[in-house]
């Protein structure tokens, strides 16, 4: 479904011309090799291609995880990132299987805020949302600050320039295969902001009430229940704190976090009582 | 005292949309049971988890002893029970569970647990500590015991308890529940700490 990537050959041409010129330690009992000899060249040409390779195929899978995951759940994949992933020690390290954080983040948050091709989540989101998803943008579309480290070093540029003109096309794939089942815009609006106000007064998001005259309520789906759970907590709404009577953040972070899996727990006990 | 009735207590839960004067109950599975309409009460089910004392290993408990609650959470286990198996109450066996439902009380109202009879009959304790504040919110903490001559099995997800709501007479701003045990999402253990109190005490004796 993707395109071919194309790589930028004149860099892999002097990637691999620098490692054919590093002299090789003769194994006993072999004839020393020579730099630059021609037959190690041609080795060389072929395992960098081939790790290269299967580096941007490792990148394209992750990446498109990432916009699956975006697609299913929303705006909550890419807070729970952010939130548990710190503090970036991957941020400008990528590994073999994973892109660097910083592509990841970039490309997650272009997928949640763009028009046509992305999710445009913009239109719903409250604006400290908004912002709190164009700072990390901002953020992660900056150059390094550090030298990276990891051993593939080398590779990580060639593959991340190669990646440029894919990741629209992970995006549009993406919205492709999960028609149907997606947990669009629409369904955040409607649910997310009542969950929210269920969570800042200390009750478990697992309910939505529809109509107050009938009294008729529906089960809120895991997805809007996970989403409110993160809205309200990067929003810096403190009503929950006070309800506590708690100051300390991280034993009010983890109260929330108790409730809005109390949330998920019931809403699965619902649904299965109801079937 | 008002003891509320269930049509009050289904205009609380289901038709206040103001939070502030809203009764949460959540999450109530079969309506017509739980607040049955001839009934002054909510029945409440049992939670899964439960902190189980271990005889063996708790000589006394002395809540003088400044560190008598670490002790004590050492000698405790916590044990999950699935919906649909049993948790088996020797006589005289002491437990702490919770209540499947959580709960969030309006300032003005308070309420009180009590076994449901059915289950007391057969020697079961459920609730000794059966007050709740307003302002409450969290599951409730159901303190089980079998005070008959037999073993009892009880059932994570059966109606075990009822729930009876007062209304209070005073103005809500007045009102804050005790915080110890605010937001509970499932059974915690005592935090019963009176050592400055019983400091005094010994002042007084002086």
């Amino acid at each position: 479904m993707l395109p071919l990537i194309s790589v930028d050959e004149s860099a892999l041409e002097r990637l691999i011309t620098t490692y054919a010129m590093q002299p090789v330690e003769a194994k006993e009992g072999e004839t020393e090799v020579t730099a630059g000899d021609i037959f190690q060249k041609w080795r060389i040409d072929h395992a960098v291609r081939y790790r290269l390779q299967m580096i941007i195929t490792q990148w394209v899978e992750e990446l498109t995880a990432d916009a699956l995951a975006l697609c299913l759940i929303g705006p909550a994949y890419f807070f729970s990132f952010v939130y548990f992933a710190g503090p970036f020690a991957s941020m400008d390290n990528p590994s073999y299987s994973h892109p660097p954080d910083r592509m990841r983040i970039e490309f997650m948050c272009d997928m949640l805020l763009s028009q046509g091709d992305g999710l445009a989540y913009n239109k719903v989101l409250k604006e400290t949302t908004r912002d709190y998803i164009e700072q990390w943008k901002a953020y992660a579309s900056q150059s390094s600050t550090t030298t990276p480290v990891a051993e593939i070093t080398p590779y990580s540029s060639i593959a991340a320039q190669a990646f440029e003109p894919v990741l629209r096309k992970i995006m549009i794939e993406a919205k492709s295969i999960t028609r149907g089942r997606r947990y669009t815009p629409r369904r955040f609006q409607r649910d997310v902001s009542s969950l929210y106000e269920n969570l800042a007064n200390g009750i478990p998001p697992n309910e939505i009430m529809d109509d107050w005259a009938t009294g008729q309520s529906r089960i809120a789906e895991a997805e809007a229940i996970l989403n409110a759970g993160w809205v309200y907590l990067i929003s810096g709404d403190d009503r929950y704190a006070k309800l506590l009577d708690v100051s300390d953040q991280w034993t009010v972070t983890n109260k929330l976090f108790d409730l809005v899996s109390k949330g998920l727990e019931y809403a699965e006990i619902q649904r299965r009582w109801g079937r | 005292m008002t003891v509320l009735g269930a049509k009050r207590l289904r205009e609380l839960i289901y038709h206040t949309e103001d939070i502030a004067e809203r009764l949460v109950v959540t999450p109530i599975l079969d309506q017509n049971a739980q607040i049955s309409e001839s009934s002054a009460a909510i029945d409440i089910r049992l939670g899964t988890k439960f902190i189980v004392p271990q005889k063996a290993n708790v000589p006394y408990i002395d809540v003088g002893d400044r560190n008598y609650l670490e002790k004590f959470e050492e000698s405790v286990d916590t044990v999950y029970v699935p919906y649909g198996e049993a948790l088996t109450l020797h006589p005289g066996h002491f437990v702490l569970g919770n209540s499947l439902e959580y709960f969030h009380f309006p300032p003005n109202l308070s309420g009180y647990v009590v076994t449901r009879s059915s289950w007391g009959r057969l020697g079961l304790v459920v609730a000794t500590a059966i007050g709740i504040h307003p302002g409450f919110f969290g599951v409730l903490s159901l303190e089980l015991s079998n005070s008959g001559e037999v073993p009892i099995s009880v059932y994570p997800g059966l109606a075990i308890a009822q729930v009876f709501f007062h209304e209070v007479t005073v103005a809500p701003t007045d009102i804050r529940a005790p915080s110890v045990y605010l937001g509970a999402t499932e059974v915690e253990l005592s935090q019963l700490a009176p050592h400055e109190e019983i400091e005094k005490l010994k002042k007084l004796a002086r």
